[in-house]
């Protein structure tokens, strides 16, 4: 607790929230924009095109503010070259455990922004339909675990490599893979094994659309449980590895 | 001064990670834009201007911006480190001659990355077995025209990352000016954004587009030279912080 307790006063005026805040704004912003339609069949399905187009937004934008989040979080360590004098005070797997403990904290309020933000956009939009709050509860966990893999994956890197170019880049690459990848459902393999891969792989909701009748027409899908558990496996898997590596970090 | 100054920049940029992002990022879209073009022909004309698009879309909007992010805070990361500002203010070395070769520099880097972006269009097409030929003019326009539109962001960029200390911070700026770039293309507002440059200049979503050069050109040399002088100052003016 004492560490955890210190990472916050680490982040104190250093404003970690601003960059994730910034692109939580855009995010908003540009599904306000994309969503906007008045067409009366867009209306009527409205909820549920917010969830056909909320994973899409996250896969592109999420690990590079994941990137962001863990560099802003790792590199404090690195510009004041910390490490010899922390390890000599704690262990390093209880620094590791309260960085990764910061940076979820973040990753959560994040998630409960954005969700609670995307219901609010349905009813200024004046969508007829109601939200299905399974599928609402659903994709906020999607986007929770899936972050926070991402976010693990991230900090390993930005606290194993000084040079944060080399984090944010993985992070960019990772952004174009998502996004990528999310238009290749012949590929279901790779976007299993990619932790950027499963936005794409956990959504849940179809579209329908031929260009003889271009109407949209969304549809729920079998929800893909092997990308939901495979996020998981990630989860964890990065955060063991991570803390490992920090402990045997060479300092 | 100028030429050591580059020279330093030079050594700087060795064996950085930098470059696994300006060989790997554009890679991504040549290779699955190719296959997306590849799977979308009946949708598509099986022409070099689809598969333009297929490969410049995405990148150009949300990925090419941040990775010019990323060029230009690791330019000016080794100064933000240890008490390096210290050392390079007491340089007998105008601060325009510093400004300058960060921006040659990264200038350098992006044409790497726009003549490597070429190269893998021309290398999808061909693999992709488009049998029309390669309408050389077109493509220079459009890597010549996003090259001096990445120009307006590059300086932007650099700006940016010398009054912001971190580095993680103008790359999330970037990629949200791209998306803003977007917004504002097509709002019709593009040659007043400097992101939007970038995408207008490589007509991304439309290799039809008409673009008006006079303006465009006018618009990258003015956001160019207004954020370069506008480094020049804020290195004059504000005194350094040293961790």
């Amino acid at each position: 607790m004492n560490t955890f307790s210190t990472e916050w006063f680490k982040a104190k005026r250093r404003k970690l929230y601003l960059a994730p805040a910034a692109l939580l704004v855009i995010q908003l912003f540009w599904l306000f924009w994309a969503l906007r339609d008045p067409d009366p069949e867009v209306i009527a399905q409205g909820y549920l095109l917010i969830l056909y187009n909320a994973p899409l937004i996250n896969g592109i934008m999420m690990p590079t503010i994941m990137a962001v989040l863990a560099s802003r979080l790792a590199d404090v360590e690195h510009k004041g070259q910390t490490f010899k004098l922390l390890n000599t005070l704690q262990r390093p797997s209880s620094l590791y455990w309260a960085k990764a403990g910061c940076g979820a904290t973040y990753i959560l309020s994040f998630c409960l922004i954005q969700i609670t933000m995307l219901l609010l956009m349905g009813r200024v939009l004046g969508y007829t339909d109601s939200p299905d709050l399974w599928a609402y509860g659903l994709y906020f966990a999607q986007t929770l675990v899936i972050s926070l893999e991402i976010f693990l994956l991230q900090l390993d890197l930005s606290l194993g490599v000084r040079n944060q170019a080399f984090s944010l880049g993985v992070g960019l690459c990772g952004s174009m893979a998502g996004l990528f990848l999310m238009f290749m459902p012949q590929w279901p393999l790779l976007r299993l094994l990619t932790p950027w891969g499963h936005f794409g792989a956990t959504m849940f909701v179809g579209n329908m659309w031929s260009a003889e009748t271009p109407v949209i027409s969304l549809y729920y899908m079998p929800v893909d449980w092997v990308g939901c558990f495979m996020a998981l496996v990630g989860l964890v898997l990065f955060a063991v590895v991570g803390r490992t590596l920090l402990a045997r970090k060479e300092v | 001064m100028l030429m050591r100054a580059l020279h330093a920049e030079k050594i700087k940029l060795r064996r950085t990670p930098v470059w696994l992002a300006f060989v790997l990022l554009p890679v991504l879209p040549a290779v699955i834009g190719t296959f997306n073009y590849l799977a979308n022909l009946g949708l598509l004309k099986s022409d070099w201007e689809s598969l333009w698009t297929q490969h410049t879309l995405f990148f150009c909007y949300f990925f090419l911006p941040a990775l010019l992010g990323v060029y230009c805070a690791y330019l000016w990361r080794l100064e933000h480190l240890d008490h390096n500002w210290n050392r390079v203010m007491t340089v007998p070395m105008p601060v325009w001659s510093l400004c300058l070769s960060k921006f040659l520099v990264a200038l350098g880097l992006l044409a790497g990355t726009v003549l490597w972006q070429g190269v893998l269009f021309i290398l999808g097409g061909l693999l992709a077995g488009i049998r029309v030929p390669i309408p050389w003019l077109q493509v220079m326009d459009w890597l010549t025209c996003g090259f001096l539109g990445g120009a307006a962001v590059l300086s932007l960029q650099l700006f940016l990352s010398l009054f912001i200390r971190s580095f993680a911070v103008p790359v999330a700026i970037a990629l949200a000016g791209g998306i803003g770039g977007l917004m504002a293309t097509t709002q019709g507002w593009g040659l007043f954004f400097p992101y939007a440059l970038l995408s207008l200049g490589m007509r991304a979503n439309n290799p039809n587009r008409v673009l008006e050069y006079p303006v465009f050109f006018v618009s990258c040399a003015a956001f160019t030279l207004l954020f370069l002088v506008l480094s020049v100052m804020f290195i004059r003016r504000r005194d350094v912080k040293s961790e």
